[in-house]
């Protein structure tokens, strides 16, 4: 077993990826515990514990900051914690090589969409119209810009196939101990027509429950090995907060775009592994 | 935004500010208390498989006694975080109830906590 310190070091370095990145401190966290020798089911266990952490603490600052459509979040949760539960099944049924070619591939489709989503900025305009059962659910919102100075109002759309992508952005995260906030994001972003700001917020609200369905799985397995979970709990939440904090002082997006690629290679190398 | 959805914002960013501080906190103080009196971080006992609910109650158990205090300390952190989320969907369910009598958003936040109250206490 890794001793406390090293996993608590490389926590914190996977929390400041993870913050820069927006990929979340699991993408990193994971592969690294692999690559100093610990058993890829026991890093993905810890690593949903800690996604919990990371979830509360960004979550909470959006809801204060009114950024968070609580109703759209809590819709989308009724698929994602049904998602994780079975993603974490699958992880307890699978063959350690399966996950490491899953979690590489996963790595590299997020940090490409990631680069894709910088360069081209992919973001859907607000939409005025909805769909009946997303006017149904009532999911329309609103929040104050600071930037442009003004009110947004938003009315959110196509709901059902958001929900069905949803289950599987929720097994993708139960499978491999992550928050898969890159496509929880995309979907509501793309699909459902959500401002990138609300996406980027109400996801972080729905990985934690997400997380804490995937985390109860692992724990009823006895995966969840404490000596290692609690350094990276830890870890990732310093990690985090400084990346956090550095993250406003860095606007130039080339910047993060190496860290992006730098995950993206942790994937490659990922894939490889599985392929003894 | 309405004045009563500013209301659920208010439980919402309580339950999750509170949560993570104590969680923390416990678990920091079980770590600083483990290297005073082991001067090592480790080992910690095993959680064998059990559910939330069963740890809770071996948590609870071992309250304060002897050998397993920086344990009990830490692992009632883990606990504590891993309530967190579940709280919060809990008093949104009982706010969509109780208070907006939005009988949708109820029967929605019900099915998340009946999922997470089967596998979090029951698997």
């Amino acid at each position: 077993m890794v001793s406390f310190e090293i996993v608590f070091l490389v926590a914190i370095v996977a929390g400041f990826f993870g913050a820069m990145t927006g990929l979340g401190g699991g993408t990193v966290i994971v592969p690294v515990l692999t690559f100093l020798g610990v058993d890829i089911k026991m890093a993905i266990a810890a690593s949903m514990v800690s996604v919990v952490a990371t979830s509360c603490s960004a979550a909470a600052m959006y809801v204060r900051q009114g950024l968070v459509n609580l109703k759209v979040g809590m819709y989308l949760e009724m698929f994602t914690v049904v998602g994780a539960v079975i993603g974490a099944s699958i992880t307890l049924a699978s063959g350690s090589q399966f996950l490491f070619v899953a979690f590489g591939a996963v790595l590299i489709v997020a940090g490409i969409s990631l680069i894709i989503k910088q360069r081209l900025s992919l973001e859907s305009p607000a939409r005025d119209r909805q769909d009946r059962f997303s006017r149904w659910l009532g999911l329309a919102g609103s929040y104050d810009d600071r930037a442009e100075g003004r009110r947004i109002i938003y009315y959110p759309t196509r709901a059902g196939l958001g929900g069905a992508l949803m289950l599987i952005a929720g097994m993708i995260a139960g499978l491999l101990g992550i928050g898969a906030g890159a496509f929880k994001v995309m979907v509501q972003d793309l699909i459902m027509g959500l401002p990138t700001k609300v996406s980027t917020s109400t996801s972080n609200m729905i990985i934690g429950v997400t997380a804490l369905a995937g985390t109860s799985v692992y724990l009823s397995a006895g995966l969840v090995e404490p000596n290692l979970a609690v350094p990276v709990i830890l870890g990732v939440v310093v990690g985090a907060f400084i990346g956090t904090l550095l993250l406003v002082r860095i606007p130039n997006e080339t910047i993060r775009s190496y860290f992006v690629v730098v995950v993206i290679l942790i994937g490659v190398v990922m894939i490889v592994q599985g392929f003894p | 935004m309405t004045r009563r959805s500013l209301d659920l914002n208010r439980v919402v960013w309580s339950i999750l500010l509170v949560g993570l501080i104590v969680s923390i906190a416990l678990i920091t103080a079980g770590l600083i208390w483990l290297l005073l009196t082991a001067g090592t971080f480790e080992p910690l006992p095993a959680i064998t498989a059990i559910n939330l609910l069963e740890f809770v109650v071996y948590v609870a158990g071992n309250a304060g006694t002897g050998e397993t205090g920086p344990a009990f300390l830490i692992y009632s952190g883990i606990a504590v975080l891993l309530f967190t989320p579940f709280a919060r969907v809990l008093a949104s369910t009982l706010y969509f109830a109780l208070k907006e009598h939005n009988w949708k958003f109820t029967c929605i936040t019900g099915f998340v906590l009946t999922v997470l109250m089967v596998i979090l206490f029951l698997v």
